[in-house]
């Protein structure tokens, strides 16, 4: 196989560790402030997938004229509106489960794994109970759909229009945990939630807020992945264990760690799926034990709470 | 300003304090002096809702706030200066300072006084504070209180681990805060230190509060000051 036919291999594991990434930061950030693994995160990717294919498939429970009319509004509008409104139908979920989860704060994380491996399982099952069993397919507008010949190769276009979009969303989280007053209250109040609160700022709602950001940026990285990936209720499995895996690898609290660690991850899974496609997924956790055999702590991190 | 009355305190099923009581004026001083786990920084935790008071009450302004959650007592113009600084490592000197700033009923601080007092910060603002020296942290801790706007400050053993020509700024400090109406809970192991700045004076003892009273009174007995603070001076 030639480099040349490797490279687009090599584009979709970028494009595919953005998307990781992006569900990664969203598990960090509640991972961070909360102490808690959110084992629920990869559930709120999938509701955020179905509610997409909802709102893109005309498939909501409202009056038939409506649906109609909404049927009749061209795909791109339609996939536009899902991209924004799925995340925001998701995010009372993640209020729900922040509600749930406040008995667990400052206990065992044992407590929190276990809460949120219940909700993780709830979620599952209610998503089979409204959409079934069966595998949905994400609707894609024309301009974003099918692939284009560059060098010679044929390239998928909505892989491209995936990453951008990732791209973005995580420009947008660099840019809230970076340089705006709540990414320093998070921050702070993922090192000392005393001092935050001694000096005047509301925990409780800080929580909330990390929460809904985390669950948005779930559900919309499951809008993004559902035409890549298909729609199907285990979905969110497939979602949670690489964006655990890469918060490891990248190390715990560090946003270029999931940024990279998420791009690693994408790369060696699609270059191996090149050469060997049944080592796809197992060479991401191999890549996980060679990191962190010589850096405990992953790429990026410093002492993090698990490390506790 | 503050009263606190016969409160009790626990860790878990230890009591730490034993029907404590103190007051506060408005501009006043006060010391709170005591030998290692007395239960002084206990009772500044208990002022914060930091360590729940089981018994007793504690009044802010006249309004109790014994149960109010720690956030709503530090809005209510409470500033805390903690005894390891507690500054976020990974922010820098001007995140850490904005994440203190508030409005309360009290004197508003502006980054502008607040810079003017620890002159150095100017030049720190874009250092990351796991970065700084303890005494360039100490500045820090104070300025990020001030911009609370605060009515009382807790001082939490504010010469720990400085060089004593720090300690005297941090010191000259607390006197310029009374000067501008704003009172102080000092804690300190170093008795002379916070004598020195001092109005009045609470000695606490295993959890009990040993004596109370004026400075001068304190400082006129070398026997009772010998006897209360024999091992802190």
């Amino acid at each position: 196989m030639s480099l040349l036919n490797l490279l687009p291999h090599l584009l979709n594991g970028i494009a595919l560790g953005l998307l990781f990434s992006l569900i990664a930061l969203g598990f960090m950030l509640i991972l961070g402030l909360m102490e808690q693994i959110n084992l629920a995160h990869g559930s709120l990717f999938a509701l955020g997938a179905y509610f997409a294919y909802a709102i893109c498939g005309a498939k909501l429970p409202l009056p038939p004229d409506v649906l109609v009319a909404w049927a009749g509004v061209p795909l791109g509008l339609r996939f536009a509106t899902a991209v924004v409104v799925a995340p925001i139908l998701v995010a009372p979920f993640g209020i729900v489960l922040e509600r749930l989860m406040r008995r667990t704060y400052g206990r065992d994380p044992l407590y929190g794994l276990l809460l949120t491996f219940g909700v993780a399982m709830v979620l599952e099952e209610l998503i089979r109970v409204v959409w079934g069993t069966r595998d949905y397919m994400m609707p894609v507008p024309r301009d974003m759909s099918g692939g284009f010949i560059m060098l010679d190769l044929i390239w998928s276009t909505y892989r491209f229009w995936a990453a951008g979009m990732a791209v973005v969303a995580m420009g947008a989280v660099w840019f809230i945990v970076e340089r705006t007053r709540f990414g320093a209250m998070v921050k702070a109040g993922a090192h000392d939630s005393e001092i935050v609160q001694a000096l005047g700022i509301d925990l409780t709602r800080l929580r909330v807020w990390v929460f809904v950001l985390g669950t948005m940026l779930a559900a919309f990285a499951g809008v993004i992945m559902a035409p890549l990936w298909g729609i199907r209720p285990h979905m969110g499995v497939d979602a949670v264990v690489p964006a655990f895996l890469i918060i490891v690898l990248g190390g715990v609290g560090s946003f270029w760690g999931a940024a990279l660690g998420g791009l690693l991850v994408g790369m060696v899974v699609g270059l191996s799926g090149a050469y060997a496609s049944e080592w796809s997924m197992l060479s991401m956790y191999l890549l996980l034990i060679a990191v962190v055999t010589f850096r405990a702590r992953g790429l990026f991190g410093k002492k993090s709470v698990l490390e506790a | 300003m503050l009263d606190v009355s016969s409160i009790d305190s626990f860790y878990g099923e230890t009591q730490a304090l034993f029907s404590v009581s103190l007051s506060v004026r408005a501009g006043e001083v006060l010391a709170l002096l005591g030998a290692n786990g007395a239960g002084k920084t206990t009772v500044l935790r208990s002022i914060l809702g930091l360590t729940r008071a089981r018994r007793g009450d504690i009044r802010f302004q006249g309004k109790s706030i014994t149960a109010s959650a720690t956030h709503h007592i530090a809005c209510a113009g409470i500033g805390w200066v903690p005894d390891d600084r507690r500054l976020c490592p990974t922010l820098t000197v001007a995140k850490n300072l904005s994440l203190g700033e508030k409005r309360t009923a009290f004197r508003a601080w502006s980054l502008g006084e607040v810079t003017e007092i620890f002159t150095p910060l100017k030049y720190l603002m874009a250092r990351e504070a796991e970065t700084l020296s303890g005494g360039e942290m100490q500045m820090v801790a104070i300025a990020r209180a001030l911009l609370g706007s605060p009515g009382l400050v807790l001082f939490d053993e504010p010469s720990q681990g400085l060089a004593p020509k720090i300690v005297d700024d941090v010191m000259a400090v607390i006197r310029r805060l009374r000067q501008a109406g704003i009172a102080s809970i000092v804690v300190e192991q170093n008795a002379d230190v916070a004598l020195g700045v001092a109005d009045r004076v609470v000695v606490l003892s295993q959890g009990h509060v040993a004596w109370a009273g004026d400075v001068a009174a304190l400082t006129a007995d070398p026997g009772l000051k010998r006897k209360l603070l024999g091992g802190l001076s």
